[in-house]
């Protein structure tokens, strides 16, 4: 049962004072910046989504030198200075209920958990969805929010607030009208979106491994990464040794579309070809994540569908499953 | 534009079992997108379209055929029918095996370009010819909405094929002109600029790579680990060494497809790259890749007539 | 943020520990033995992540016994960059090392059986973890009969021969060692593990559990063997081989179905191997 949530109105004044203060320290995803941009300084930064910050495509987990006499090992330097991340809810909702997963428990990183406990999230509904979101088929939703973090409406003259943030520290009561407008716009931009995978499906899915589906599904997926490292979810990586003398353990972004990625020392390859990629790629997000971690691993932001140079399709690939299944199952 | 006379000849060619499989293009699940399609039977062919978004260069689906004994016809652009003659050549598949439907290339559209002169689109309100299309009830000129790599194409028409569907067009792009004539008469200093800017926002996804019908390597040297040439993170200095490498690697056999750069979900002018250096092999070996099966080509042939200035 | 907030480690931060002793078991295979450390405690089965600086790191199962003290053992084949560079070191020299990683061998549920342990070639090694716990004095009396099957390519690809001896001296366990192809000067058993195992080991297969390790085709015919000896599948125990990095449940390399290799493995059941799929 969700305890009810903080709400308020930022009048704009208010909100340009608190943003221009802050504008060194603020980041704004790409999709947020062409939805809202007109709410924020020229001066932020902008990124591709959460993962860039949270998990940067190249780091340096320790560093290592040799005396003359013998090796030293030391953790390098994690600067997280508090910052705030404006986003979208699907990019938010990767963050919070995907790579936080991950990350932060059994162990926690370290430096992962250095940068998110000094980043506050700030999520911008989603007024209106693209034909290629499909958020609420995976358990989140235009208006999704989460209540460590900030939810945010901008409307003409003023911002709607819900959750937690210092911005509470000068909103004002919100009255019933607007509360029931902001509910109206909501239920505007669900009525786009598809509906909710059945709850069935992590495990229904898995039993449909061997199926003879994945041949066609994979056939013109060129294996290439970009999904992979566009998607605000995947989070595998590579350790690689860099420096003989002195050097570092660099962490890198990885991808199970990769014929390396789980390549043996003895050559033996358990994926050889892309159908075995894709397919892990699909039961990851759609089965084994979920049995482990009570969710997908994917939040329907539609970035790899818009941006996969051959047009391969997550979302026919799941219809086609889900038919499949529905029309065996007893 | 000669889908149904496609449709038809596909099927004719899986029912007689001239063929084993027809891959060719569908349409996508996405407005002003079409994707490859495999087709082994003849009711599928009713799948099969054409038109001016079927952008991605089927030559590279051979690939995984190389040592099967399917029998494979393949829907070939100009460029395309370019890349297969090349990998015939090199020996990685053989001319008995494929059969290709040339079709003479109107030219493929940059849905960007479409978004940014006309605004909100929708499919529906086009329709497409060869040269114009039409659109809120006016006929617009098809060339400034070309991808780059469509407007200085000079090969629309295939130079091999076993049937040819359609007719034989002139080219968009001319033989004299250079197209890096700006660009070669910038300074360092804004060329580099130039460069700083596009690599910096490559994400290293491979998809430029992995378009490549001609990026057949079973491993990659930017995959290689003894020696690692190339990190996984995407820096300026890895990116500018993986993509300069690949441009190398490509001299004298690229095709100027620009299916790396179609493929860039960045949208990266990475096409330049390979074109600059097949620019130079023009110029100092008179020659094109993927034109003629009797011609060798020059980074892979010794003759004495080779220009040997550069060896001092 | 709370004042109070706990000291996070960094996880991947490796232990430096140096090489005792270096035995050579075959042309290719060698044992480091590295002095240990009372704060890197471990269970039979789990394995470690060994880093070699400048040059990589690398996940090892852990051969030793926790039993027998102060002591890290890893049997490691040279095969890569990585084994290539510690097969070049010498006594004295630090690695690190992080860990323990895994789940290590149930060792609860298998108190009071009879076990059988089937080990190809370099798969000894993670058993012996397990085979030398079980036989320690402290431990010995939890478990009924021991029986050891070993067998390797040839005589000179046995390994631990040093301690097959000694295992062959003990009355309280069956040692039985064959090679697929003998030389001028074997005089024991030749022929394949898993027909060997048919045709000599003669056992109720109720009373007992079997726990396999080797190269991939042998553990596919082990465990033929067994269930045609009669062993249900809840009864045969493995380990996996498997590309790993992280160790730690987050790199994405290990996953194979709903586990990480790294966590819930490499440790498995016949029986939930069963239903994983086969990517390994």
């Amino acid at each position: 049962m969700r305890k009810a949530m903080n709400e308020g109105l930022i009048a704009k004044e208010k909100w340009w004072e608190w943003v221009e203060d802050k504008k060194d320290r603020v980041f704004l995803t790409e999709r947020a910046k062409s939805r809202y941009g007109k709410w924020f300084p020229r001066e932020v930064k902008v990124v591709k989504n959460g993962k860039e910050i949270l998990l940067p495509p190249g780091e340096e987990v320790y560093r290592y030198f040799w005396t003359g006499e013998k090796w030293k090992i030391e953790e390098g330097e994690i600067s997280a200075s508090s910052a705030f991340l404006f986003s979208l809810p699907c990019e938010a909702r990767a963050i919070i209920e995907v790579t936080d997963k991950i990350f932060l428990n059994n162990p926690i990183d370290k430096n992962y958990w250095l940068r998110r406990k000094s980043l506050s999230l700030g999520i911008m509904a989603c007024l209106q969805p693209e034909p290629t979101c499909f958020c609420s088929s995976v358990g989140g939703g235009p208006f999704w929010r989460d209540e460590g973090a900030l939810f945010l409406v901008p409307r003409e003259d003023d911002i709607y607030i819900q959750g937690e943030g210092e911005l509470f520290s000068f909103s004002e009561g919100v009255e019933e009208k607007i509360k029931e407008e902001i509910q109206a716009l909501q239920k505007k931009a669900e009525s786009v979106l598809p509906s909710l995978l059945p709850s069935y499906f992590p495990q229904e899915l898995y039993r449909y491994f061997e199926d003879e589906e994945w041949n066609e599904l994979s056939w013109h997926c060129i294996n290439c990464g970009a999904c992979t490292f566009l998607c605000p979810t995947c989070y595998c990586f590579d350790l690689n040794v860099e420096g003989k003398l002195k050097g570092f353990q660099l962490r890198s972004w990885d991808s199970c579309m990769f014929p390396k990625f789980t390549l043996h020392a003895s050559f033996h390859n358990p994926r050889p070809t892309g159908k075995e990629r894709v397919r892990q790629r699909v039961m990851h997000k759609f089965s084994y994540f979920p049995e482990r971690e009570g969710n997908f691993a994917c939040v329907g932001c539609g970035v790899c569908v818009e941006k996969c140079p051959v047009n391969w399709d997550i979302r026919e690939a799941i219809e086609r499953m889900v038919e499949k299944i529905d029309r065996f199952r007893t | 534009m000669f889908e149904k006379e496609i449709r038809r000849k596909s099927e004719e060619l899986l029912e007689t079992k001239t063929v084993d499989m027809v891959i060719g293009y569908t349409s996508g699940s996405l407005p002003f997108q079409a994707r490859p399609v495999l087709i082994s039977s003849p009711e599928d062919t009713e799948q099969l379209v054409w038109n001016h978004f079927s952008s991605p260069n089927l030559a590279r689906y051979l690939l995984p055929y190389r040592d099967s004994s399917k029998k494979i016809a393949l829907l070939a652009k100009g460029c395309d029918a370019r890349a297969v003659m090349v990998l015939i050549q090199e020996k990685q598949f053989p001319r008995e095996r494929v059969h290709i439907i040339g079709l003479p290339c109107p030219g493929m559209i940059s849905k960007t370009k479409l978004e940014k002169e006309l605004g909100e689109i929708k499919e529906e309100d086009f329709s497409f010819e060869k040269d114009t299309f039409l659109w809120q009830g006016k006929k617009w000129e098809i060339f400034p909405f070309l991808e780059d790599t469509c407007s200085r194409c000079r090969y629309p028409n295939p130079p091999l094929y076993d049937e040819l569907i359609g007719e034989k067009r002139e080219p968009w792009g001319s033989s004299s002109t250079d197209y890096l004539e700006k660009m070669n008469g910038q300074s360092k200093e804004e060329r580099w600029q130039f460069w700083e800017e596009e690599l910096s926002r490559c994400i290293r996804c491979y998809a430029c790579r992995n378009a490549c019908p001609l990026c057949y390597c079973k491993e990659c040297f930017a995959e290689s680990d003894l020696p690692r040439w190339v990190s996984g993170v995407p820096t300026l200095s890895d990116n500018l060494f993986f993509h300069l490498g690949r441009s190398m690697h490509l001299a004298g056999r690229c095709v100027e497809c620009g299916a790396c750069e179609r493929a860039c979900p960045e949208e990266i002018k990475i096409g330049l790259l390979p074109l600059k250096v097949e620019m130079i092999i023009k110029n100092n070996f008179s020659f094109e890749a993927g034109l003629s099966l009797e011609e060798d080509a020059p980074l892979l042939t010794y003759r004495e007539t080779d220009p040997g200035e550069f060896i001092k | 943020m709370t004042a109070s907030e706990p000291e996070i480690n960094n996880p991947y931060l490796p232990l430096l520990l140096p090489i005792a002793e270096i035995i050579e078991e075959t042309r290719d295979i060698k044992t480091f033995r590295l002095r240990g450390n009372s704060i890197f405690s471990y269970l039979p089965g789990q394995f470690a992540e060994v880093f070699v600086p400048g040059r990589g790191e690398a996940p090892f199962s852990i051969t030793s016994s926790p039993t027998d003290g102060e002591i890290l053992e890893f049997s490691i084949k040279r095969i890569g960059t990585v084994t290539t560079a510690l097969h070049r070191m010498n006594q004295g020299e630090e690695i690190g090392v992080r860990g323990p990683y895994g789940n290590g061998f149930p060792i609860e549920e298998l108190k009071n059986h009879n076990l059988l342990f089937v080990g190809g070639g370099i798969g000894l090694a993670p058993l012996r973890s397990l085979i030398n716990y079980v036989l320690s004095p402290q431990h010995r009396g939890e478990f009924g009969e021991i029986f050891i099957l070993y067998g390797a390519r040839s005589p000179e690809d046995l390994v631990f021969k040093w301690e097959l001896g000694k295992w062959e001296e003990r009355e309280d366990l069956h040692l039985l060692v064959t090679v697929d192809r003998g030389d001028s000067s074997w005089r024991g058993r030749v022929g394949l593990v898993p027909q060997v195992l048919k045709e000599e080991v003669k056992i109720k297969a109720e009373e007992w559990k079997s726990i396999v390790c080797g190269p991939p085709i042998m553990i596919k015919f082990t465990i033929k063997s067994l269930l045609e000896m009669g062993f249900s599948p809840s009864q045969i125990i493995t380990t996996l081989e498997m590309k790993m990095k992280c160790g730690l449940g987050k790199c994405g390399r290990c996953n194979i179905g709903p586990f990480y290799v790294c966590q819930e493995g490499p440790v498995f059941s016949y029986e939930v191997l069963q239903n994983l799929p086969e990517e390994y």
